[in-house]
Parts: C-alpha cells; structure tokens; sequence
C-alpha cells in the first residue's frame, strides 16, 4: 500500500489524530494535577514537543519498524484504538444516549471507519477537512462563557511544587501521544513539500493553542477543585451556556466531536493500514475487517466507568513509551547501523 | 446511524411531565420537595404542584415521579426554590444530583425563600405564565438593576467549591395577606457555603451589586440632596483591588453616574456638578461600608477577595480564611463623574 500526501493533507492526518480522541478529556488530568500552573506545565510541555519534533523531523529517515517493534506497535495501536472507541461509547452513553446499546453505538464509530477502510486511502486522507468548520464553533461556543470567567483561577503559579509539576507535565505531554504517526506517515509526504522549519513550527502552534484555548477557557470558568469531578470540561461548560437558539449547547458539541471522532478513527486505522500493508498480504479486506472486529470486541468490555477512569489514570504513559522512548531507540539504533527508509523501501521493492 | 442510535434515546414530549419550578426544604433525612409543571384542565393550562417527602433530593424527585401519569422531566427546570433550614444546612450536598445529571438544567436559577416553599409553590397557580419563568423573570430583572448577583446552578456551585469566595443568593419573601405574590427580600448571604442567615435589604444589595461589578449591570439609586431628590444610575463601574498589607485591602471605585432626576436650578454650573459629585461619593462611600460591615460581621467574602489573598498573598490564605476576612482592614474610595443629565440640564 503506498500515497503520496500533500504537506497540507499530512498535517490535517496528524491535526486529527492528535486532537479527535482526547480533546473533549485532556483538561481534567491536567489541571487536577498541576493545579493553579497548568498552563504554564502545558506551555513546556509544547515546547518540549516542539523541540521533539524538529528531532524527528531531522530523523525520521532512521525510522524504520523492524519486526519486533511492529508487533509491539500493532499491540498498542490496537489498544488505544479500543480504548478510545470504548471512550466515546462511554461518554455518548452518558451525555447523550443512555439507553442506546452500546453495541448500537460501537457500529456508529466501526462502521463508518471500515467502509473508509475499505474504500481507496484518499478517502481517508481527504475527510479531514470537516476539522475547520467544528474550530469555528467550538471557539465561538466556548467564548460565549466570557462573562464567567475568573482570571484569579491561573494564579498563583508558584504553589505547585515538584509532584504537579511532573505529574501535570506528565498529562500535558499526553495530548501530544500519537507523535510516533508523525514519523510514519512522514515518508508519505511528497518529496518537494517542505515541512521543516515555518510549517511545522505552524503545525505545532496550531496544536498546541487548540489544546492551549481549551485548558485556559476551563481554567477561568471552573474553580480549580471542581475539576476532580468534572471529567469533560468543555461539555460541561457548553452545558452551562444559555443561548437562545438552543436549549444544550453540549449536544451539538458532542455530535461534532462524534463526527470528529469517527474520522480521527479512519485517519488512525489508515497509519495501521500503511505498516501492516506495507508487505504485500493476502485477503487485505478480511484482514481489516477482522481488526475493526477486533477493536469492537475488546472496546466493548471495556467501555465502563471503572476502566475507563483506571486507564485513564495510567494514560500519561503512550506518549513516554511510545512517541518517545520507542522511537528515539528506533532511530537512535539505525543510525548506527546506517540504515535509512530509504534503503528499506528499496531493499522491499 | 446517528438516526438509529436515537432510536433508543428517544424522549417524547407526552411521556414527561416537564418541570419548571422546583422546591426543597428540611435537611437530609427529613425533605420535602415540591415540583410545579402545567398541565391542561379545563381547556385551560393551570400549573399543577406535586408535592413529595423523602431523605434526600434524588428520593424527592423519584417519589414524586409515583404521583404523576408521566416522568418528571427537569429538563426545562428554570427555578430551584431552597428554604433557609436547608441552606443552613450547607446547600452543596442538595445540589449534586442537578449537577451530576446532563438531562438537568444547569441554568436554573438558586433562590432563597423565607418560610415555607409550599406557600411560594402555591402562589404559582394564580400567574397565568410558567411557575418557574416567572421566578426566572423576577431574578433576571433583578440582576440587571444589580440588585441581586447571577446566580444559576453551575455557577453557584463553581463557587461552592472554590474556598476564595463565599456565595449570595437571592432572597424571596411573601409578605402580602393572600401570599400570592412573592417579592424581593434582599440577598442572602452565605459563609463556607452555609446560609447564615442574615439578608442583605434590595437596598443594601445593589452596592453588592456594585462592588461584585457584573458586565452590563446598571445601578439606580435615589437620595435627597438639599432636601431635592436626586436619582441617578450608575452606568459604569471601574474597580481597583490592591492588597495593601496581609491586614489591609484597599479598594478603588470609578463611577460613571447619569442623572435620572434632579429638581433643583439646573446643572449648567460646573460647580454643581462637582459638589453632587462629592455628595454621591460621600453617600455610596456610606453605603459600601454599611454593606462591608455586614459581609465582615457574617464572614461571608462574597467579593472573592480570599482569591485575590490566595494569589497575591498565598501566606495569608489558609484555612482561617473566614475568620481573617472578618478582622480585614477595607479601605474604600470612590470617584463618580456624571457623564449625562438626560435631556434637560
């Protein structure tokens, strides 16, 4: 399986891969554990995602996924998929549709991810565009709270001591989990689209002030203890607005944020797609429909409050494991032996 | 798909009994709950009360819900009514199960009434509008007169549970014969997020209004001036907070004043205009004192400033707050400037 992508189509793959899942989640960890300095935990953390980028950026040719590191990589994308599957029945189950089987609901996200799976890559590689339009409401939405907000929640900053700051860093680096896409899907860029330097510094800003905006939207509207109970902030706080036009402002977020989902869903299974396509493989449309099964089967018993609230307890660890310390290994040991994507794509061709 | 999922989730105006106005009182163990929702007798709409006991505000609604034909919605719930016994109680505890629930609404407005909740619940059959529409009505144009401060569900609970700030809410009375008209008592306040008591009269609670300085919020105020009524509104408030010492807070007021009335010779020397400009700082002055006296005497920060303490001066907020807070040193200083007299001079 091979595509060719545009530098904007790339960065719309990776905008929603980074952002679809946890966005609607990614503040409660976050401020629970860094307290009043949050923001400023969450501006180095970006910062240090930033600087891990540029890295991967000047290595990503080192980036090549032997057998070993494949199976491992196939194992936790099969779990993160699940787990974010299960997370969205989890939350529609309980924002929207309680008594809507939840098997009703698994094949509201698996079967439109499996026709686009099925369907040619540019399917999924397009759908992404659907993101701009969801941004203009949402920041029109949340803004909406101003009168609400308290600028005192952000202060004081110097009350954190070392376990928020690590712990509250820990979670910032977690909307940043997927980084080890960027180095899979980067070798499908065009060969004459430039990515280092403006447009990845771009890519990155516009990453880190979409998850910036909403951490310090809930920070100024909610006190910072109330976030201990509150586990999706920014429905909460659209729940809270009183608009004229409509009486929940929350279900028209949360119905973008399924659509939102389900494409960050295909886009995901896409970079699955390119490794495990990468060898020629017999029945490719079983295979994907087993692991759309696969996804349903293990999404299904674990689409429940108390495992989903103890993998989310624990979901700090992707990003170290896996966008970080796997690929630096990765790329770190192939530099040694020289080898490159290049030679490797070479070698299977 | 989206359609299909509805399926299950569908939620017919016929099968609920869609409540707008709600009461409790008692404390946990011993409640009543009141729930009012129209209901068509006759050819006419006449709001209907069900009235229920239980231990606490779940077993209220769910007791409730065994005296009608349908289930009790919440939904469009516009006004929560809570008597002063509950609220000394502590009133989080009562609100989690309208906060825990999406299907809620999280802008009801939070209302204190004096007496019992049944007779406010009863006075509701005589409006020919929703029980709780009217209520929300009153407190919204209320707030706009900055008599009484916003306060819905969601934000008095945002409030609840920050220690840096105390809570106020509302106050209602029904002092008329028949108790068919229930009207403004004031705003009640509230310490480490129990009512306690005391009520701040609609004329003390504008100044709340105006030291709390809500966005878009006008303040009107009458007085004699050389025994010739003056009547003026605040349009604007401009505020200052600077923690002067650990004891002392200095607060900074810039008002910006149109006259409404003025009987006397006329403003056209500008004279004049400074020395009702002195007179209203020196009244306004008066009456924010009054009103910090009685925030001070019932340990109720209902300004926030343990927040500002909190970040300007983390040593000093601890879990004494309340009790500092009582003993703080509050320096007031207002500057009006009248911008407008109307039409005439």
């Amino acid at each position: 399986m091979n595509i060719q992508l545009t530098r904007i189509q790339f960065f719309m793959i990776m905008f929603t891969i980074f952002t679809g899942f946890v966005y609607i989640s990614i503040q409660s960890p976050i401020i629970t554990n860094g307290k009043h300095a949050s923001w400023i935990m969450f501006i180095a953390a970006s910062l240090f995602t930033y600087l891990l980028f540029i890295f991967y950026e000047k290595t990503y040719k080192y980036f090549i996924l032997g057998t070993v590191s494949t199976i491992i990589y196939h194992l936790y994308w099969l779990f993160n998929l699940s787990y974010a599957t299960a997370f969205s029945i989890y939350l529609i189950s309980t924002w929207i549709s309680p008594y809507t089987p939840k098997i009703a609901l698994l094949c509201l996200f698996l079967i439109p991810s499996l026709y686009a799976s099925l369907s040619r890559a540019e399917t999924a590689v397009n759908i992404g565009v659907v993101f701009g339009v969801f941004i203009f409401f949402f920041i029109a939405f949340v803004s909406s709270a101003y009168q609400d907000f308290n600028y005192r929640n952000l202060l004081p900053t110097t009350e954190s001591g070392f376990n928020e700051w690590m712990w509250g860093t820990l979670f910032s680096l977690n909307a940043y989990r997927n980084t080890e896409c960027y180095l899979i899907l980067r070798k499908y860029v065009m060969k004459n689209q430039k990515i280092a330097g403006v447009p990845l510094f771009l890519f990155v800003f516009s990453l880190f002030a979409m998850f910036f905006f909403s951490i310090v939207m809930c920070m100024l509207y909610f006190s910072t203890e109330e976030f201990s109970l509150i586990s999706e902030p920014i429905l909460f706080l659209l729940h809270a607005q009183e608009v004229t036009f409509v009486k929940r402002l929350d279900l028209i977020f949360a119905m973008m944020w399924i659509f939102i989902t389900i494409i960050t869903l295909i886009n995901y299974i896409l970079v699955v797609r390119l490794v495990h396509f990468k060898k020629m493989r017999k029945f490719p449309k079983t295979q994907i429909v087993i692991y759309h099964v696969l996804i349903g089967f293990i999404a299904y018993f674990i689409a429940k409050f108390e495992y989903v609230q103890l993998i989310r307890e624990y979901y700090w660890i992707p990003f170290i494991l896996f966008g970080f310390l796997l690929p630096i290994l990765i790329i770190l040991l192939n530099k040694v032996r020289g080898r490159t994507i290049f030679d490797s794509s070479n070698s299977s061709s | 798909m989206l359609l299909l999922a509805g399926c299950w989730d569908e939620r017919l105006y016929k099968d609920h009994t869609v409540v707008s106005l709600v009461g409790i009182e008692g404390t946990l163990g011993e409640m009543k709950g009141y729930f009012a929702y129209p209901e068509v007798q006759t050819g006419n709409s006449e709001v209907t009360i069900i009235e229920s006991e239980g231990i606490e505000t779940r077993e209220l609604r769910l007791n409730a819900d065994l005296k009608v034909e349908q289930t009790i919605d919440l939904s469009m719930m516009s006004t929560l009514l809570i008597s002063e016994d509950t609220a000394k109680d502590g009133i989080n505890k009562y609100l989690d199960v309208f906060y825990r629930d999406p299907t809620n609404s999280l802008t009801a407005f939070l209302v204190l009434v004096e007496g019992d909740v049944k007779d406010y619940m009863e006075a509701s059959k005589s409006w020919t509008t929703e029980a709780g529409e009217y209520f929300a009505r009153f407190i919204r144009s209320k707030e706009e007169v900055s008599v009484v401060p916003h306060r819905t569900v969601q934000t008095a609970s945002s409030i609840l549970f920050s220690e840096g700030i105390d809570l106020v809410l509302p106050y209602m009375v029904l002092k008329d014969e028949d108790k068919k008209r229930p009207e403004l008592g004031g705003v009640g306040l509230f310490s480490n997020g129990k009512f306690t008591g005391r009520v701040l009269e609609p004329d003390q609670s504008k100044f709340l209004g105006l030291l709390l300085q809500e966005r878009g919020r006008k303040i009107k105020y009458s007085a004699l001036y050389n025994d010739q009524p003056l009547s003026f509104t605040i349009l604007n408030v401009g505020k200052t907070r600077k923690i002067q010492s650990p004891t002392q807070v200095k607060m900074d007021y810039k008002l910006k004043i149109e006259i409404e009335e003025f009987s006397d010779t006329g403003l056209r020397d500008v004279k004049k205009i400074s020395e009702i400009e002195d007179f209203i700082e020196e009244k306004i002055t008066e009456e924010i004192y009054n009103v910090l006296n009685i925030l001070q005497e019932e340990k109720c920060d209902a300004l926030g400033l343990g927040n500002d303490f909190r970040v300007k001066k983390p040593e000093v907020f601890d879990e004494n707050w309340h009790e500092t807070f009582s003993n703080l040193d509050i320096q007031v200083n207002v500057k009006a400037e009248i911008l407008k007299t109307g039409l005439i001079h």
